[in-house]
């Protein structure tokens, strides 16, 4: 019987070892495959490249050591849920500090009119002469939405995640995101009209 | 009606086209540094995976990162006595003897309890950016802050930092 048992134990174990090999496995084809466009959607919302770059590492740290054993299926909402929440939070600091420095500098805070936009390009010289003007135009419109609408077109269009993905991202009801989503593709068609081929 | 809202979805389509377009050729920018960046990133979360649970929560880093926060509190309250100190009508509620600060305990005594603890809540609030935090309605804000200190305890001790700063 305790033969059994340690032959059970090893068993066991090696099991283990193969789903925990299996999930790595996994979980870095899916990093792999969503870190690029998670940095860039993260430098949509904070403009910063460092700040983008520090935003997709917590993401992936976090997703890795809190939710590797949640459904494949549901890692990519998961994921870019964390990121917003990240870039989210990064921007309160950023107002935090735009705050403390409005007082320090004399000025009264509600002055501080940085707080709910993002803050100007840092971005690689070289990337940034080379770069179109149209996605100028569209960071610029997008850094214009409120914050909910901006997350619903980012990952509805830009991610191409579904109604359900989105609303599991956005922490909201499919109701929520489709209303959002709608309110930012109009004011964006009013704000690209010039880029958008005579429509 | 059908013609407004056919043009509507044209419209939307060719939103949803030059965006992802746009997109799309901003990806195919992206730098090698950038790319080298995030490939350590992805590395370092998944050796997370191997050695996460215990390690996190482990006394010794939850001791060794009390200093620093502890610092950094200490800074919050300077600053925090700083502003409170800078700002006009501080020196009046300072002294004791002042017939104003008198006058307004006895004000405030026939006026009750509650009235003082409205603007006591305020005042603790240093800044107005504060009540954007606390009024805040995402549930998440405690659960990242608490990531925060358990991320950067992990963090401190990966040697493969220095290498990723030095890269950026």
């Amino acid at each position: 019987m305790k033969a059994c048992e340690d032959i059970d134990g090893v068993v066991t174990a090696s099991d283990d070892a193969e789903a925990q090999a299996s999930t790595r496995l996994e979980l870095e084809r899916f990093l792999r495959d969503v870190e690029v466009r998670a940095y860039r959607i993260a430098l949509l919302g904070l403009r910063d490249r460092d700040d983008a770059l520090d935003a997709v590492q917590d993401a992936m740290w976090r997703l890795v050591h809190r939710y590797a054993d949640r459904p494949r299926g549901e890692w990519r909402p998961l994921f870019y849920r964390i990121l917003q929440n990240r870039v989210r939070d990064i921007q309160r600091r950023r107002r935090f500090r735009s705050g403390i420095l409005a007082i320090f500098a004399g000025r009264d805070a509600g002055d501080a009119h940085v707080e709910d936009t993002p803050a100007p390009a840092h971005v690689d010289p070289l990337e940034q002469a080379s770069a179109g003007n149209a996605m100028r135009a569209l960071e610029d419109a997008l850094a214009s939405l409120p914050t909910r609408q901006r997350e619903a077109f980012v990952l509805r269009c830009l991610e191409g995640l579904d109604t359900a993905e989105t609303a599991a991202a956005m922490g909201c009801t499919e109701g929520s995101v489709k209303t959002h989503y709608s309110r930012a593709v109009h004011r964006l068609r009013t704000l690209l009209g010039a880029h958008l081929g005579g429509d | 009606m059908n013609d407004q809202h056919s043009t509507h979805d044209s419209a939307g389509g060719a939103l949803e086209r030059f965006a992802r377009d746009a997109f799309a050729e901003e990806i195919g920018r992206t730098d090698a540094a950038a790319r080298a960046h995030l490939a350590a990133s992805r590395k370092l979360a998944l050796d997370a995976l191997s050695t996460r649970g215990a390690r996190l929560r482990s006394p010794d880093r939850t001791l060794r990162g009390a200093p620093a926060w502890a610092a950094a509190g200490i800074a919050a309250a300077v600053v925090a006595a700083l502003v409170i100190g800078l700002q006009p009508g501080a020196q009046r509620t300072a002294s004791d003897s002042d017939p104003g600060l008198v006058a307004d305990m006895a004000a405030s005594r026939t006026r009750g309890a509650d009235d003082l603890e409205l603007p006591a809540a305020a005042d603790a609030l240093a800044w107005p950016t504060d009540l954007v935090l606390v009024a805040s309605d995402d549930p998440d804000v405690l659960d990242v802050l608490a990531d925060d200190l358990e991320f950067y305890a992990w963090l401190e001790n990966q040697p493969e930092l220095a290498s990723i700063g030095d890269r950026r």
